[in-house]
């Protein structure tokens, strides 16, 4: 584990010369920035990591039997499971999708779902990504790197190779491909993930493209190239979000996306993964019925807990949230990356007030979680201290013919010691998962 | 409640043309203006024509709407679309209501437009309805009352203007009234959709409400203050005037679209 | 592969280009540099006319500290290892990471020379990497058609900045032999008169610079 230590400057500078970035925006202006790596992996034992494996896909499936339900026969909304309220005034239901069955009836092929482990070693799912989770590519380039740089620290600890990232993610493109070439459908260079999609489309031999190159002609997807000659393409590893897709579905002004490619969708011509409509289940509100859902269509407890947490849609949360609001942290179900999240205690009684007004003008729009009291990793601090840092996990499922979890994952942790948010758009850093084979 | 027996047999000729600062190609379309067969009007002699040389096929959109949607390869600088038929209306003054596509579930939930604000909450409360009135008349009420605390006005909204927004103003257009109308109706739970459509005697595409009034969707024009009669030709429907755009375009070139539409609906004789 | 749409044909040959013309303007500076320390003080003067930028500089001492480093002027050498990259980075799929990863240490390297105590030494370093990147073009690309684009960059690149030298003919006539073999393999359009104009041209004794260079920019079609 030392070696690790000692080459970390080396790994630092492997992952610059590779191009390892991340796109940001600061004051109008676009920079590429390193993603903060450090040495120090996660390590998650052997039974621990089937314990999660089989939570994840436990969950995954339950949530692509819930996006099927409801784009079909929403047969867990008549059924009274979950309300109505938290399904179609969701920003996330897309009514354009509504009868629209994806090839093989899979919604989400790729699945980010972000977990913590308390103080008590118990993991907590904080929530599911089930539109366009990023993040693979790092932990996958890093081992790459620490393999080199000390070779002994792999053949001493039995590590799951977590490069078959690529392959896993072939299988689920091609399972689902309709006939033609698998593409990465990326919104360009100034994208913040863009290295991730130019990564994933070397390592899985997809196509990396841009909507401009590609045209739609009779329900059919088609690539072109510099002589004007079309390709099939039966498979979009979309990296640009559902807005964007379709400006003739969805949002008109979009011009990354590619005319009528919801139509080619809709008639079975060409797989988008993950699957237009997604949002509907990934919402912070539809977080809070997951394990209900998981009892619904699977007949099975859930085996991963989520974080309590409480609806102040409902009257009886509600006064629960009232009367600890200092203890909880409360979450506006429509923002993401880190934003629209308040921890009570922290606000000055002149905001707390404010702050309740709205929360009892619209209560549908906020969730209260309990504070988990989260188990510290070390990082290596500026002068290579080690120091603990809060740091969660995101867990990669992917759905092909089966659903698989990746060995491995992202570790996120935040370099501030007072801070609990670990998102790469606001400082964080990475570390490396590793699983350990026996 | 049937009015089967009132048949009107309406002609209508539908024309949109978009035009473009300059000169615009690679041009993709949709279009949701074709009328098509419901319980209420029965459609015959339909001709849909475009022009520009345009490549154009025909689908269902989610809501069950006809949408027109193709290609323009060449440049151009304009574009039109023209649809024209006969329309036998007033068949029935309601439409059953199928559980397909949505259920109704959907047209319950306010939505971007429909959301109601501070004014709206309060405009709500003076309401008075009783039990007896059934979801009918609450409607009925609903759309009576709305000209008393709005007012025709063609130039002060924007499209897609939130309900919230143009009832604060105070006036608007046909589609401001139909949006006010729905987050009225599903602040009252009741199923409602936005309706676009011709009528007798308009120059231009007109919208209206329709809600689910036990099992059948009757519909509501709350800016003549009028109850949908054979008067009117549907084109479309959804939650909102955000699915229901007559138009959508996406092309290269810096051109500013311009759209403008030409409607004539008139009665001709029932033949026999 | 075999699948290169017009914007990424377009990236190649740019990739090509900007690595060259780092390539040659970086061993012209050199040249540059060394004339100036005993036979021509202002020998800079004749470089930034030759190539055609415009003399921003003022001194020798400036040129020297500014022509390789400042990415605010546009005809920097940093500038165009910065457009090189620009046209890399997009190309990732193609070219492999492996590839990629030699114009960022070239950017490396320039960064670290200017801060370094012998700049000019140091930043003999970008032409290492530049070359190791060549290498990588032809080591690593399978596909025949994504060479030949790089390379044909590289090619017309050489030779417009060689006509703008007024390097010797024979070099001349070298590098437009090569250029043509790319241009070719290449398989994007070109202009067959032009093409036909410049073999007779490059076949007289006598070569007319300004001519040829003018017929060079405008031999491939958009």
């Amino acid at each position: 584990m030392d070696d690790l230590i000692k080459n970390s400057e080396t790994i630092n500078r492997l992952l610059a010369r590779y191009g390892v970035k991340f796109g940001i925006y600061k004051n109008g202006e676009f920079k590429e920035q390193l993603f903060p790596f450090d040495p120090i992996p996660r390590i998650i034992k052997k039974d621990e990591f089937s314990y999660l494996e089989r939570g994840l896909r436990q969950r995954v499936n339950a949530l692509n039997c819930f996006l099927s339900d409801i784009y079909g026969k929403k047969q867990i909304v008549r059924d009274g499971i979950i309300p109505e309220e938290f399904i179609f005034s969701a920003k996330g239901f897309l009514a354009p999708c509504d009868g629209v069955s994806p090839p093989k009836n899979i919604y989400s092929h790729i699945s980010g779902i972000d977990l913590v482990q308390s103080k008590n070693d118990n993991w907590y799912i904080l929530e599911d990504n089930l539109r366009v989770p990023s993040g693979a590519s790092y932990p996958m380039i890093a081992r790459e790197l620490q393999r080199r740089s000390a070779p002994d620290v792999f053949t001493d600890n039995s590590v799951a190779d977590n490069r078959n990232y690529a392959e896993l993610l072939k299988e689920v493109m091609d399972n689902v491909n309709t006939g033609g070439i698998n593409v990465i459908l990326s919104p360009g260079r100034y994208n913040a993930a863009f290295f991730e999609h130019s990564y994933l489309a070397e390592k899985t031999g997809a196509v990396l493209t841009t909507g401009k190159d590609m045209v739609c002609e009779n329900d059919n997807l088609y690539y072109i190239d510099y002589n004007g000659k079309k390709q099939r393409v039966g498979a979009v590893y979309r990296r640009i979000s559902d807005e964007y897709l379709d400006p003739m579905t969805f949002y008109e002004e979009s011009v990354i996306g590619i005319p009528h490619i919801f139509e080619a969708y809709k008639k079975g011509n060409t797989a988008i993964i993950n699957a237009p409509g997604n949002g509907v289940a990934d919402d912070k509100g539809i977080y809070y019925f997951v394990p209900k859902m998981i009892k619904y269509y699977l007949g099975e407890d859930a085996i991963l807990m989520n974080a309590p947490t409480y609806l102040p849609y409902y009257e009886e949360d509600m006064k629960y949230v009232l009367s600890n609001f200092d203890n909880l942290v409360i979450k506006d179900v429509a923002e993401a990356g880190g934003y629209g999240v308040v921890f009570g205690r922290s606000l000055t009684s002149d905001k707390k007030s404010d702050f309740i007004e709205m929360l009892k003008s619209q209560p549908r729009r906020f969730i209260a979680q309990e504070i988990i009291d989260f188990y510290d990793l070390d990082i290596l601090d500026e002068n290579n201290v080690r120091v603990p840092r809060k740091a969660d996990l995101r867990a990669f499922v992917l759905t092909g013919k089966t659903t698989k979890v990746w060995a491995s994952g992202l570790t996120r942790f935040s370099r501030n010691p007072d801070s609990f948010i670990v998102n790469s758009s606001q400082g964080g850093g990475f570390k490396d998962t590793w699983v350990l084979s026996r | 409640m049937r009015g089967g027996d009132i048949i009107k047999r309406l002609k209508f000729n539908y024309d949109l043309t978009a035009t473009y600062s300059e000169e615009i190609s690679n041009h993709s379309f949709s279009a949701l203006c074709i009328p098509q067969d419901t319980q209420r009007q029965k459609i015959s002699e339909l001709n849909i024509s475009t022009d520009k040389g345009a490549v154009c096929q025909i689908t269902n959109d989610s809501f069950l709407n006809k949408k027109l949607y193709g290609k323009i390869k060449t440049p151009h600088t304009s574009f039109g679309i023209h649809i024209s038929g006969i329309a036998d209306t007033g068949i029935d003054i309601f439409e059953e209501y199928t559980d397909y596509p949505f259920g109704a579930i959907l047209y319950k939930a306010q939505t971007e437009l429909t959301r109601p604000g501070e004014s709206l909450t309060r405009y709500h409360k003076h309401f008075v309805f009783e039990k007896s009135d059934g979801v009918y008349n609450t409607a009925l009420k609903i759309m009576r009352d709305i000209p008393n605390v709005f007012s025709y006005n063609s130039g002060s909204t924007r499209i897609h203007e939130t309900s919230e927004s143009a009832f604060t103003l105070g006036k608007g257009v046909c589609q401001d009234y139909a949006h006010i109308m729905l987050s009225l109706l599903r602040m009252e739970h009741i199923p409602a959709r936005y309706v676009v459509g011709m009528m007798l005697g308009e120059g231009s595409s007109h919208a209206w409400v329709e809600a689910l009034c036990n099992g059948y969707w009757y519909g509501f024009d709350p800016t003549n203050n009028k109850l949908v009669n054979d008067e009117y030709i549907r084109m479309s429907c959804g939650r909102d005037s955000s699915d229901c755009p007559v138009i959508k375009g996406s092309f290269y070139g810096s051109g500013v679209q311009n759209q403008s539409e030409t409607v004539l609906v008139e009665e001709i004789n029932v033949k026999d | 592969m075999g699948i290169i749409t017009v914007d990424k044909s377009n990236h190649l040959f740019w990739l090509g280009r900007y690595t060259e013309r780092v390539h040659t303007t970086l061993k012209y500076y050199l040249k540059t540099a060394d004339m100036m320390i005993d036979s021509d003080p202002n020998y800079y003067a004749v470089l930034c006319e030759k190539i055609g930028i415009s003399d921003v500089y003022g001194s020798s001492e400036r040129f020297k500290k500014k022509y390789p480093f400042d990415e605010t002027d546009p005809n920097s050498i940093i500038s165009n290892l910065n457009r090189a990259y620009d046209n890399a980075i997009v190309m990732r799929d193609y070219i492999g990471t492996e590839t990629m990863a030699y114009i960022q240490l070239a950017i490396d390297d320039i960064k670290n020379a200017e801060k370094s105590n012998s700049p000019i030494a140091d930043i003999m370093l970008v032409i290492d990497h530049i070359l190791a990147f060549w290498g990588c073009v032809n080591d690593i690309i399978d596909d025949e058609q994504i060479r030949n684009i790089i390379k044909l960059g590289k090619g017309i690149e050489r030779l417009d900045l060689y006509l703008c030298l007024t390097i010797p003919d024979y070099y001349i006539k070298k590098e437009y032999k090569r250029m043509k073999n790319f241009l070719q393999k290449s398989k994007l359009r070109y202009d067959e008169s032009i093409l036909y104009t410049l073999d007779n041209m490059l076949s007289e004794n006598e070569l007319n610079y300004e001519s040829i260079k003018n017929l060079v920019r405008n031999l491939i079609l958009e």
